[in-house]
């Protein structure tokens, strides 16, 4: 599957992906509108920890999910989100173990990363090089490999 | 709603004195006059304090503002600025603070905030989402600006909300206390967080969510962000001097030129500056690299102290200004004692330029035998001494003993003290000097006499100069200069985008990209003329208060050391600005920006600027 | 002095702010021997032959970078001058970015 990961280590916690994903999304920039979440947490702010949907295979928002909009497709490898099916019922933001899925601050549906057509946006703009699109679902070989964690 | 994108178009009034909080539209008339931040901060606080209001008193009032530019998908606009009259200058003064929160209070609903009158217990201001309430501070009384926050952030259960606190000094009304915004930014100069300590309002919490922030034209606004991303990326200072090292860089840069303010600016090389470089202070302190909202360049570390003194301190690390003020202008050549001032301040929430500052005037006073250690509570204020440093910052930060003394500020010091130490006391306006030299530029001469600040680097730039793009040592149109960088400052901090990308938007004089920006971002039809109107207009604004608080040509004057002492050795050796090229220099300055011989601007100058419906004339 | 192309002058060369990353260089200072041509620019040659990433560090596209410093014996000189800037033994050079300080 392809999923977005983000190294913690490297992001610096300016939420530039934040913007620039909900305003190519949305039209508008607001942090709760975006696909990926930079939370700053520690005393001085300086641990910054990535939320963005894993795409899991087997995804307890589609299994939450009564009308059919969230399902895992098997020829794009991502979960996708079908608008026309849903009815903002908001049980696959409760339902996601991550808390990758926040709910549309106006719309009330799934905000939830689709990976920009294989092309992230959140990627292009990140300046620490902190983000990367992966394709494996082994995702403690990737991080071995790309953190450096052995 | 205002017609013009990037902002709310709305701001928050809150009145202390009966708690009472309101929300006020602004007009889009206003936001065309005064783009934003600076301009607005500047508009408000014009019209709704009278002549002679008193700093810590009731009437004054402490303004913040975020610009249109604070929120978007700008890079490198993260800032929020506050604004009132300055206890320690009695003028204009205007600090901004980088990190989150200025966005924070724009996805809340909010341009800005007005705070009035005074509350008669501690409290401090909450607002969630559009929704805003006093709240009981008794319990953070006292705190420091990190407990303080933590405590909020554990009592209203939201470890997420971005908080400007002020710490003990501010309650204790010391006068060069800062605002801290989060833990790693300050609206530090100019006592605004002794204006919050005698409002009793120990700090405002913010969070936002809900709203959302529009971009008037898609592609335009798409291919400047794009384009100045791409410049960010290619940038040798931007995309690793400044991430590697922050501000720090200054250091060594300074001191290779002979222009690194020494001994409280006795010299300007220091012998140990390779000590206190960039790459020592990375090498012992520095860790991870963090950054404001939106913010590509990164200059901000996350410190640590890997051994010997103060071993295991957590902290933010100190920028440049930090280590010319406790460092080379103490004489101070410990990475790690600057770093645990610097905490020190943060903690307090003191400006560390100004107090570092006024300890190196107390350190000159002990060396010519005005001050003895019984007069300092038994401190040997020796230059280099670092011990003592921290003492006497620990006894400032608790106002307790000489520190109350010092809490004063240069200028008052120097006044009480007498014995010719007016000479070496060196703040302009009250306000003490960034670690730019007066005498090394000749154009920051001018800069820093005319700021609306006083000692500060933000208004004129001495970055013009050190690049050799003019020439340094020639007073030779100079007032041109200073005409031209400042309506850049005034635009920068209007807009409000960040000193670290002004050389790619336009250090000196407007240019089409200013204009680009706002018109593509917020929907303005500005030409450049409009654009050059509206900086005069604020520039013009704040000097009328100024003016009107009884400021005019006697205060636009620099430190007698460097009218009268030429720098003594090093590669600018021999250079000052004697009193008669500063006057030169003022002269034509004044005629430049239509004021009279006296430094008040004219009637006309006013009138021209569309400024005669809020100011009254004469000002005083 | 200038004309006769025997005699070779040193000139210690600073970099700071960060202009010396990917440079072998100890302690930012290189000492460098000129002959023949003695301005700032033909120093600037000599050291990019020397240290070939230089050229990344102090251009873009072919020419300097807007924000590179240069200051023989603590003045300024404008990358533009540095054809005319004359150097001879015991100068002191320094190359660094105008950085933003502050």
């Amino acid at each position: 599957m392809k999923r977005i990961i983000v190294d913690e280590n490297k992001c610096s916690g300016c939420r530039v992906c934040e913007a620039t994903c909900s305003y190519i999304h949305e039209d508008a920039i607001n942090p709760k509108l975006s696909r990926i979440s930079i939370i700053n947490t520690g005393v001085l702010e300086e641990t910054p920890k990535a939320v963005v949907c894993r795409q899991c295979e087997e995804p307890k928002c589609a299994d939450a999910c009564a009308t059919g909009a969230l399902s895992f497709s098997n020829t794009k490898q991502i979960v996708i989100f079908n608008e026309e099916l849903c009815v903002n019922c908001g049980l696959c933001a409760s339902a996601c173990p991550y808390g990758a899925i926040t709910l549309h601050i106006i719309k009330g549906s799934p905000v939830k990363c689709d990976l920009c057509d294989g092309d992230p946006s959140c990627i292009k703009n990140c300046t620490s090089k902190a983000i990367k699109l992966i394709d494996s679902s082994d995702e403690i070989e990737v991080r071995r490999k790309w953190f450096g964690i052995s | 709603m205002s017609k013009y994108s990037a902002y709310c178009g709305k701001l928050l009034r809150v009145n202390l004195t009966n708690s009472v909080i309101s929300e006020e539209n602004i007009e889009d008339e206003i936001l065309e006059k005064y783009i934003g931040c600076n301009g607005l901060g500047a508009y408000y606080l014009y019209k709704e304090t009278k002549k002679g209001v008193e700093p810590l008193g009731e009437d004054n009032k402490l303004i913040f503002f975020t610009g249109p530019l604070t929120g978007t998908i700008f890079p490198s606009a993260p800032k929020v600025g506050i604004f009132s009259k300055s206890p320690l200058t009695k003028g204009f003064m205007d600090s901004y603070a980088g990190g989150h929160l200025g966005a924070e209070l724009k996805f809340s609903g909010y341009d800005g905030l007005i705070i009035e009158g005074k509350s008669e217990k501690p409290v401090y201001l909450w607002i969630n989402d559009g929704c805003a309430e006093l709240r009981d501070a008794s319990d953070y009384w006292g705190k420091t600006t990190t407990a303080t926050r933590e405590a909020i952030k554990r009592d209203l259960n939201e470890p997420l909300v971005r908080i400007a606190a002020i710490g003990p000094s501010g309650e204790k009304l010391v006068s060069y206390s800062c605002i801290m915004v989060d833990g790693t930014h300050a609206a530090g100069r100019g006592g605004l967080g002794a204006i919050m300590g005698a409002k009793n309002l120990k700090a405002v919490a913010v969070k936002g969510t809900k709203n959302c922030i529009r971009i008037a034209h898609k592609e335009e606004t798409q291919k400047i962000v794009d384009d100045l991303f791409h410049e960010i990326r290619t940038n040798k200072v931007l995309n690793s001097g400044l991430p590697t090292y922050g501000t720090t860089g200054a250091t060594t840069a300074n001191n290779s030129t002979g222009i690194l303010g020494t001994r409280n600016w006795q010299t300007e090389t220091f012998e140990d500056a390779e000590k206190i470089s960039n790459v020592e202070l990375a090498d012992k302190l520095f860790e991870k690299t963090l950054s404001c909202f939106q913010c590509p360049v990164r200059c901000i570390h996350f410190c640590k102290i890997k051994d010997g003194k103060y071993s295991g301190l957590e902290t933010v690390k100190p920028q440049y200004e930090t280590v010319y003020s406790f460092g080379s202008l103490c004489g101070i050549s410990e990475p790690n004692v600057i770093a645990m001032a610097n905490h020190l301040c943060n903690e307090a929430g003191l400006d560390t330029i100004s107090v570092g500052v006024s300890i190196a005037f107390i350190m000159e006073c002990f060396e010519k035998g005005i001050l003895m250690e019984p007069d300092l509570n038994g401190i040997k204020a020796e230059f280099g001494n670092s011990d003592s440093l921290i003492s006497l910052l620990e006894k400032v930060a608790a106002n307790s003993g000489i520190g109350e003394f010092i809490g004063q500020g240069t200028k008052i010091m120097s006044e009480k003290l007498g014995q010719g130490t007016e000479k070496f006391a060196i703040h302009i306006k009250g306000l003490e000097l960034a670690g730019h030299s007066v005498r090394g530029y000749k154009g920051m001469s001018l800069g820093y006499a005319v700021s609306p600040r006083g000692g500060s680097h933000q208004d004129m730039r001495h970055l013009p100069e050190r690049s050799g793009q003019f020439d340094r040592r020639s007073i030779e149109g100079k007032e041109q200069l200073v005409h031209n960088v400042m309506a850049t400052t005034v635009i920068r901090d209007s807009f409000t985008y960040c000193a670290m990308v002004e050389d790619n938007i336009g250090r000196v004089g407007l240019t089409e990209k200013h204009l680009n920006i706002i018109n593509a971002i917020c929907g303005f039809n500005f030409d450049l003329a409009d654009l050059q109107k509206i900086s005069d207009r604020i520039i013009n604004l704040e000097r009328c208060f100024s003016v009107r608080e009884g400021m005019d040509r006697k205060d636009d004057i620099l430190p007698e050391r460097f009218m009268t002492e030429p720098i003594p050795e090093g590669p600018s050796e021999g250079m000052y600005t004697p009193k008669e090229e500063l006057d030169i220099m003022l002269d034509k300055y004044y005629q430049l920006r239509g004021w009279d011989a006296n430094g008040v601007p004219l009637f006309e100058t006013i009138k021209e600027l569309n400024l005669d419906d809020i100011i009254q004339v004469p000002l005083r | 002095m200038q004309n006769n192309n025997k005699i070779q002058i040193e000139v210690n060369v600073k970099f700071l702010f960060g202009l010396e990353q990917g440079l072998p260089i100890e302690n930012r200072q290189v000492t460098v021997k000129l002959s023949e041509q003695y301005t700032v620019k033909h120093l600037i040659e000599v050291l990019e032959n020397m240290y070939p990433r230089l050229k990344e560090n102090i251009r873009y596209g072919g020419n300097f970078v807007s924000y590179l410093n240069i200051v023989v014996n603590g003045c300024e000189v404008l990358p533009i001058h540095a054809g005319n800037r004359e150097i001879t033994t015991g100068d002191q050079v320094v190359l660094m970015y105008v950085g933003v300080g502050g």
